[in-house]
C-alpha cells in the first residue's frame, strides 16, 4: 500500500508539477521570452495568425483554405516547444479531422504526439491518443481505435482531466455499443458518466446516457431505455450549444416507447421533435428520422391515416441528403407497410432496396431485417437462400461481436494484467522489504539479547564477587567469633585455673599457716617449711599461666598478618614472583574492624591479580603501616608500568576504587619510583 | 569434708582437730561427689555424720546426678536430714551467694577468700550447736539486698554479673539465654530501678556493686 500511495503521490505530484509548475514556468519563460522571444517569434506568430484567418475564411475555396491551414501549421511547427504550442498542435489536428483528410489528419496527430512526448505534456499525449482513436475509427480499425481511446482515457484520468477522460470513455462505449458488446458498452458508459459528472459537463454526459439507453433498447429493456433517454433529454435541455441534440433524444424516446408498444407516447415524442425550431432546415436528417419513425409508429398502431405519405416524405428528404443517409430504414418500413397491405411485390422491392442500401453501408442490422422480410415475402427456394444468408450473416456478426467483446475486454484486461503484474511486483517488493525489516529486527533483537546476556553475565559475576566477598567476610567473622570464643574459652580456662588451682591452693596454705601461727614447736616449723615449698610450686604455676597468657595475646595479632603473608606467599610462589612484606608491628589488629581487614585482604588479592595479568613483573613489595589515623597499604611492582588512561576502565580497578571509597579512603595509582606501578590505599581505621 | 584440693582439706583438719582435742572429731574426707555419696551412704545407718563441710566446686558424680557441692548439699538435706551442712565457696559474687542461699539454704555459709581458721572454728561451733553461721560477706550481702526495696531476678543478676566481668553487652547472649533486645530491655529496667536511667554501663555496675547485687 505504501508503494501505491507513493506511486499515486508521485503521479499526482508530477501532474501538479506539469499542470501547475510547467505551465507557470512556461508562462514565465514565455513572459521572460516575451521581451526576447516575442521579438524573436513574433513574425512566426503573425504568419500563423494570418494563415489561420485565411483558412477560416469560408468564402474561399476548400483547396485554398486547406493550403492556408497547411501553411499555418508549418509556421506553428517552428514555435518553441511548450504547452501553448502543444495546444496549438491539438487545435490543428482537430481542423484536419474536420477536413476529413486522413493523411494530413494522421500527420498532424503524429506531430502532436511527438511534441507532447518531448516535453512530457500528458495532456498532449492524451489528446494524441484520442485523435488516433478517431483516426482508426474512420479507417475502420475498430481494435486500434478502441485501444487508443483506452490509452487516452487512462492518460487523462492520470492527470485528472475528467472531461477528456469522459469523452474517451464515451467513445469507447459507443464503439462497444456498435459492435454489440453491450456489457462492455454499459461499463464504459457508466465510467464515462462518472468522469463527465465530475467534470460538470452536460453535452457528452447526455450522450453517455443516450448510449446506455440505446444499449438497453437493444437488450429489450425498454423501461430502462426510456429512463436513460429521459436523463439524456434533461441534460440536453440545459445545453446552450448543440441544442438540436434534444431532438435526437426525442427520437430515441420515441423509439423506446415504440418498442414498448406505447405508440401514443412514441408519437407524442416524435411530434415534439418534429416541432422543434426549424429542424427541417437545420437538421434535415433528424427531421426525416423523426418523421419516418413517427409514421412507423402510426403504422404499428393501426393508424394508416398519414401513410404511406409520411414514409415517402421522409424518404424524399433522405434522398436529397446523399448516399450515406439511412434510407434503408425507410425502405424497411415501406416494405413492412406494403407487406401489411398484401402488396407482396412492392414489399419485396423495398426489401431488396433496403438490403442493398444496408449492404453498401455495412448496416448489419438493416441487412438482417431486410433478409428476414425477403424470406417471409419469397417462395420457399428463394426464402431458403435468404435464410441461409441471414444465418451466415447472423453467425459472422455474432462471432465478430464475440471477438470484439473479447478484444475490448482484453484491452482493459491486458492493462489490468499489467496493473496486476505491477501490483504483484509491488507486493513482492513490499514483502521483500518486510522480510528485510524483520530480519533487521531479528538481528537487533538477537544483538540486544546477547547484550543482555553479557550484561547479565557481568551482573552475575559482580553478584558472585559480592557473594564471595560476603562469604569471606562471614568466614572471617565466624573465624573471628570462633577466635573470640576460643579466646573466651582460653580466658575462662585460665581464670578457672587461677581460681581453682592457684587460689584454692593458696587458701589451703594460708589456712594451714594461720593455724600454725600460734605454734612454735619444731613440728610446726617442719610444717611451715612444707607450706613454703608449696608456695614455691604455686609460683611456678603462676609463672606458667602468665606465659600462656602472654602467648595468647600475641596470637590475635598474628592471625590477620598471617593471612596476608600466606596470601602473598602463595600467590607469588604460584606466579614466580618474589615478594617482601613490611608491616608495623605496633598495630593492634584486634582493634581493627574485620570489615577493614577483609577489604584489605581483598584489595591485596586484586592488586596481585592485576600485577600477574598485566604488569609482567618479577617482584612485589607490600607495605602496611599506619599514618596519622589512617592505615596505608602500598603494593609496588617492578613491571611494565601502567597507562594512566587505561586506569579508569578495568573492572578490577573499579572494584578497588569502590572498595576504598566504601571504607572512606583513597586510592591512588602511579608509576613506581624506578619502574613498574605503585598502588596505594589509605583507609581510615 | 568434701573438697578436691588436699591442701584445703588438710587446713580444715588441722584447724578443727587442734581445737577439739577434748572432744575428738572423727573426720572423713572425700575429693569428689562419688566418694562423698559413697561415704554418706556407707555411714548412714550405722554412724551418720553430724556435719558436712562441702565445697561448691567439686568434680561431678560419675552418673551425672550430682554435679556440684550444691547438688550434694541438696541430696543430704533430702535424704539425710540429720546432717548439718556448711557450704564453702571461693565465689564471692553476690549472684552466687544468692543462688546458693535459694537452692541450698545451708546451715553454714563461708566464703573461702575471707576465711581465717578462727572464723572456721567459730562457724563450726555454731552449727554444731544447732545455730546457723554465715560469713560476714554473706551477711553484708543480705543487708544490702534487704535495703533495696526490690529484688532482681536470676536473669538480671546474671546480666549484671557478666557485665561486671567485662563481657560486652553484645556478647551477653552467649552467657545469658536471652536475645539481645531482651537483654537491653532488662538493662534499662535495672537502670530504672537503680535510679540511673541514662547511666552508662560503668555506672550500672558501680551501682550494682554498691547495692550488693554484684
Amino acid at each position: 500500500m505504501l508503494d501505491r500511495l507513493t506511486y499515486s503521490f508521485l503521479k499526482y505530484a508530477k501532474q501538479c508539477f506539469l499542470i501547475v509548475v510547467l505551465p507557470v514556468l512556461a508562462m514565465m519563460s514565455c513572459e521572460r521570452k516575451l521581451s526576447s522571444a516575442d521579438v524573436e517569434f513574433s513574425p512566426v506568430r503573425d504568419s500563423i495568425q494570418v494563415n489561420f484567418e485565411r483558412y477560416s475564411d469560408k468564402s474561399r475555396s476548400d483547396a485554398e483554405r486547406e493550403g492556408s491551414l497547411d501553411l499555418a501549421f508549418e509556421y506553428a511547427k517552428k514555435l518553441p516547444l511548450d504547452t501553448a504550442a502543444i495546444s496549438q498542435y491539438s487545435g490543428f489536428t482537430e481542423e484536419y479531422r474536420k477536413l476529413r483528410n486522413p493523411v494530413k489528419f494522421r500527420k498532424a496527430i503524429e506531430h502532436l504526439d511527438q511534441s507532447a512526448r518531448k516535453i512530457e505534456d500528458s495532456f498532449g499525449i492524451g489528446k494524441a491518443f484520442f485523435y488516433y482513436g478517431r483516426y482508426f475509427l474512420l479507417e475502420g480499425n475498430i481494435d486500434s481505435s478502441f485501444v487508443n481511446y483506452y490509452r487516452a482515457e487512462q492518460t487523462f484520468a492520470g492527470i485528472g482531466d475528467s472531461l477528456e477522460a469522459g469523452k474517451s470513455a464515451l467513445s469507447m462505449a459507443i464503439i462497444q455499443k456498435n459492435t454489440r458488446d453491450y456489457a462492455g458498452g454499459e461499463e464504459s458508459s457508466i465510467l464515462a458518466i462518472e468522469f463527465l459528472k465530475g467534470a460538470g459537463d452536460a453535452r457528452y454526459l447526455s450522450s453517455a446516457y443516450s448510449n446506455l439507453g440505446i444499449i438497453a433498447n437493444d437488450l429489450k429493456r425498454y423501461e430502462k431505455a426510456i429512463s436513460e433517454h429521459q436523463k439524456a433529454l434533461q441534460e440536453r435541455k440545459r445545453l446552450k450549444k448543440d441544442k438540436y441534440l434534444v431532438t435526437s433524444s426525442y427520437n430515441n424516446l420515441g423509439l423506446a416507447f415504440n418498442n414498448a408498444k406505447d405508440y401514443e407516447k412514441a408519437i407524442e415524442y416524435y411530434d415534439q421533435g418534429l416541432k422543434y425550431d426549424s429542424l427541417i432546415e437545420k437538421r434535415p436528417a433528424t427531421y426525416a428520422r423523426l418523421l419516418d419513425n413517427k409514421s412507423y409508429s402510426e403504422f404499428l398502431s393501426g393508424n394508416y391515416e398519414n401513410l404511406p405519405e409520411g414514409f415517402y416524405q421522409a424518404l424524399k428528404i433522405r434522398d436529397s441528403l446523399g448516399n450515406n443517409a439511412d434510407k434503408s430504414t425507410s425502405y424497411l418500413h415501406l416494405s413492412e407497410y406494403f407487406q401489411e397491405q398484401d402488396s407482396v411485390s412492392k414489399a419485396k422491392e423495398y426489401a431488396k432496396l433496403a438490403l442493398d442500401n444496408a449492404e453498401s453501408r455495412d448496416y448489419h442490422r438493416g441487412m438482417l431485417e431486410a433478409l428476414t422480410l425477403l424470406r417471409e415475402l419469397s417462395p420457399v427456394e428463394e426464402a431458403n437462400a435468404y435464410s441461409g444468408q441471414y444465418i451466415r450473416l447472423s453467425d459472422s456478426l455474432e462471432q465478430s461481436q464475440l471477438r470484439y467483446s473479447n478484444q475490448f475486454a482484453l484491452v482493459r484486461y491486458d492493462t489490468e494484467t499489467i496493473k496486476m503484474e505491477k501490483e504483484l511486483a509491488d507486493r513482492r517488493n513490499r514483502q521483500l522489504l518486510i522480510l528485510l525489516l524483520s530480519m533487521l529486527v531479528i538481528l537487533l533483537i538477537t544483538y540486544i539479547f546477547f547484550q543482555q546476556k553479557s550484561n547479565r553475565k557481568e551482573l552475575q559475576y559482580r553478584e558472585n564477587q559480592q557473594n564471595a566477598n560476603e562469604e569471606i567476610y562471614n568466614l572471617m567473622l565466624s573465624q573471628n567469633t570462633k577466635f573470640e570464643e576460643g579466646k573466651q574459652l582460653e580466658k575462662q580456662r585460665i581464670s578457672e585455673e587461677l581460681h581453682d588451682g592457684i587460689l584454692s591452693k593458696l587458701f589451703g596454705i594460708r589456712l594451714n599457716l594461720d593455724n600454725l601461727n600460734t605454734k612454735d614447736d619444731p613440728e610446726a616449723q617442719k610444717q611451715r617449711g612444707r607450706y613454703l615449698n608449696e608456695l614455691k610450686s604455686i609460683e611456678h604455676e603462676v609463672r606458667q599461666i602468665s606465659h600462656e597468657l602472654n602467648a595468647n595475646e600475641l596470637m590475635s595479632n598474628k592471625v590477620f598478618l598471617d593471612m596476608i603473608e600466606d596470601l602473598l606467599g602463595d600467590t607469588c610462589q604460584a606466579n614466580n614472583l618474589t615478594y617482601s612484606f613490611e608491616f608495623d608491628p605496633e598495630v593492634n589488629w584486634e582493634r581493627v574492624s574485620s570489615d577493614l581487614k577483609i577489604n584489605l585482604y581483598r584489595i591485596l588479592q586484586e592488586s596481585l591479580q592485576n600485577i600477574i595479568k598485566h604488569a609482567r613483573a618479577s617482584h612485589v613489595d607490600v607495605r602496611l603501616h599506619p599514618k596519622n589515623d589512617r592505615l596505608v597499604m602500598e603494593v609496588e611492582d617492578n613491571g611494565i608500568g601502567i597507562n594512566p588512561q587505561k586506569v579508569k576502565k578495568g573492572i578490577g580497578l573499579k572494584n578497588m576504587r569502590s572498595r576504598s571509597q566504601k571504607l572512606g579512603g583513597e586510592f591512588e595509582i602511579k608509576n613506581g619510583a624506578k619502574e613498574g606501578t605503585l598502588v596505594s590505599f589509605s583507609l581510615t581505621m | 569434708m568434701v573438697d578436691d584440693h588436699p591442701m584445703i582439706l588438710e587446713g580444715y583438719k588441722n584447724t578443727l582437730i587442734e581445737n577439739y582435742q577434748d572432744h575428738p572429731l572423727e573426720v572423713e574426707e572425700a575429693a569428689n561427689c562419688d566418694d562423698a555419696i559413697r561415704l554418706i551412704h556407707k555411714n548412714a545407718k550405722t554412724r551418720p555424720y553430724d556435719i558436712a563441710l562441702i565445697d561448691i566446686k567439686l568434680p561431678p558424680s560419675s552418673d551425672g546426678t550430682v554435679v556440684s557441692g550444691e547438688g550434694l548439699a541438696k541430696l543430704i538435706q533430702k535424704e539425710h536430714k540429720g546432717i548439718k551442712v556448711i557450704i564453702l565457696t571461693m565465689h564471692n559474687e553476690s549472684q552466687r551467694i544468692n543462688n546458693i542461699m535459694h537452692n541450698v539454704n545451708p546451715d553454714g555459709f563461708l566464703i573461702k577468700s575471707d576465711l581465717t581458721s578462727e572464723e572456721l572454728l567459730r562457724a563450726f561451733g555454731e552449727v554444731l550447736e544447732g545455730r546457723t553461721y554465715y560469713s560476714a560477706r554473706v551477711n553484708s550481702y543480705f543487708r544490702k539486698i534487704i535495703s533495696n526495696n526490690f529484688t532482681l531476678d536470676d536473669k538480671n543478676l546474671q546480666i549484671l554479673h557478666h557485665l561486671s566481668r567485662g563481657v560486652q553487652t553484645k556478647n551477653l547472649g552467649n552467657y545469658v539465654n536471652l536475645s539481645l533486645s531482651a537483654i537491653e530491655k532488662r538493662k534499662s529496667h535495672i537502670k530504672e530501678l537503680f535510679d540511673i536511667k541514662s547511666g552508662t554501663d560503668e555506672m550500672l555496675i558501680d551501682e550494682a556493686r554498691k547495692r550488693g547485687f554484684v
